[in-house]
């Protein structure tokens, strides 16, 4: 296989599991807001709610493709003239390229895109989201020593 | 030459007179539409003097007078200075009801600034100048608490109770939707205050500890519509995508947001799993898909809301608690509708949304009920 298709495969699957795990964990930060408001959710109900809000991953899968195209860029060109562990650079560069995002499309917007990301919590965990899809990036890659 | 390229931007337009039979509307059989002045800049509300003077807000602050069908040059002036940003700025205008005697009149606005803000109500004086008006005495009789970041959902529609007291809409503020649900924040609250700025004795949470006096009902997110009639509080809110609401208010009840809506948000993600919950009141009327009512009036037994999104107006019938949408009217008025109001003479006014809004009056030829 190509190594440009490779690294395409690599980028689909980091922007999949990175908007699945972001989507969770969304739902999530949602469910105890309203459960702070003492609002009662069973686990049947947080699971179907949670299920139910994957439908953004039509939207949060070409937005994470498009800032992972974009930090993993950059990382590539820092890991080739600067050096170091590899996958530490991908996992910040995609820690750093969700959060960018979230934060540019707020300025832009003057809203929260994403209501789960209103909270420190809540933006932390969509940081730890974009760690895991750089992670994910860089294993696949890893034994080609190929970056975008 | 610039009172020229005022009064030319304000030459009255006759657009149509009648009305094509698609339209719902039960009671107009003829009409007209009056384009009363134009190149207003985010008009966002209106309401008249007895001289016949319109008073016109302008989100960025300042507040238009238009004169038999001129924008006057000067505009009100000593105006309080507003935090004009997203949906922020100047917003609601109201007349008080004894204005003939008092020369009051009520400001709702955004204050503050990127890292705390409110929706906020003062009371002022109207007094003429030499080429327009000003407002003296100018009081301000309530903001709302917390201070919140981001500039969005302040709601600040007012009106007024056949006792004098003055209810306020307040938004959720967006990024901060559970609050609504929290009696001590106005977030996501009407709240009544007297005229003064103090607190009636009868408001239901007056008495509960550690909740906010002022709040009238909770469980709102962005209302834009308020109006009052036989003594009853007609309400419209934004919902997030979809769940659009009209209500009718009434003291300690909870009308559910975030808890319970039709909506979801807007990247389709739902905002809650519920659509009813114990103790929350459901809407009287519901839009999903949403179309994102911006007003509300009362004129000859009806309700009319106007939308931005749908670029509408619609005409709702009541019958006692129940009312129902009779669908779209008025349909040569064309683009995002901000506001509607009726006039002391029984017309209804349309402010229109954006840079270049317009101010439209209807008038009714003929009543067919």
């Amino acid at each position: 296989m190509p190594k440009f298709m490779q690294n395409v495969g690599a980028l689909i699957a980091a922007a999949f599991v990175t908007s699945i795990l972001g989507s969770i964990f969304s739902t999530q930060s949602v469910i105890a807001s309203l459960m702070s408001i003492n609002v009662d959710i069973s686990l049947a109900t947080r699971l179907s709610m949670t299920v139910n809000d994957l439908y953004i991953l039509t939207a949060l899968v070409p937005v994470t493709a498009i800032c992972f195209i974009i930090g993993f860029t950059v990382v590539g060109l820092g890991y080739r003239f600067v050096g170091g562990n590899r996958t530490v650079w991908y996992v910040i560069a995609g820690a750093t390229a969700l959060i960018s995002t979230l934060l540019i499309i707020k300025a832009m917007l003057l809203i929260t895109p994403i209501a789960g990301t209103r909270t420190p919590l809540g933006l932390l965990s969509f940081a730890f989201a974009g760690a895991v899809g750089g992670w994910v990036y860089a294993k696949i890659t890893a034994s080609k020593e190929t970056e975008l | 030459m610039k009172k020229a390229a005022l009064i030319a931007t304000s030459l009255i337009f006759i657009f149509s007179n009648g009305v094509s039979a698609q339209h719902v509307a039960g009671n107009y059989d003829n009409y007209s539409t009056t384009v009363i002045a134009s190149g207003l800049n985010k008009a966002w509300a209106h309401d008249f003097l007895p001289n016949g003077d319109i008073l016109v807000t302008e989100r960025g602050g300042a507040i238009k007078v238009v004169r038999n069908g001129i924008i006057l040059s000067a505009d009100v002036r000593n105006v309080p200075d507003v935090y004009f940003a997203g949906q922020g700025g100047l917003l609601d205008i109201m007349l008080d009801a004894d204005f003939a005697m008092n020369k009051t009149l009520y400001l709702s606005y955004a204050f503050g600034s990127s890292k705390g803000n409110a929706t906020r109500l003062v009371s002022a004086k109207l007094n003429k100048s030499k080429d327009s008006y000003q407002l003296d005495d100018i009081n301000i009789i309530f903001t709302a608490s917390p201070l919140k970041q981001g500039p969005q959902h302040y709601s600040g529609r007012i009106a007024q109770m056949a006792d004098g007291t003055l209810l306020l809409g307040i938004g959720d503020g967006f990024d901060f939707r559970e609050q609504a649900q929290k009696l001590d924040s106005h977030l996501g609250k009407i709240i009544r205050i007297n005229s003064d700025g103090s607190v009636p004795d009868d408001n239901p949470f007056v008495k509960s500890k550690g909740a906010k006096p002022e709040i009238w009902s909770y469980g709102h997110r962005n209302h834009q519509g308020l109006v009052i009639a036989n003594g009853i509080v007609y309400q419209n809110e934004h919902g997030p995508k979809g769940g659009d609401e009209v209500n009718i208010i009434e003291p300690g009840i909870n009308y559910g947001w975030p808890v319970i809506t039709q909506g979801i948000d807007y990247n389709g993600a739902q905002v809650t799993p519920y659509k009813e919950y114990p103790g929350m009141q459901q809407p009287l009327v519901d839009w999903t898909p949403s179309i994102a009512p911006s007003s509300m009036a009362f004129h000859n037994s009806k309700l009319y809301v106007s939308a931005l999104a749908e670029q509408s107006i619609r005409e709702l019938s009541i019958n006692g608690k129940q009312i129902t949408d009779k669908g779209k009217v008025f349909s040569e008025i064309e683009g995002r509708i901000r506001d509607i109001a009726t006039s002391p003479d029984g017309s209804l006014y349309v402010l229109t949304d954006g840079e270049q809004a317009q101010l439209i009056k209807i008038t009714q030829t003929n009543i067919l009920e």
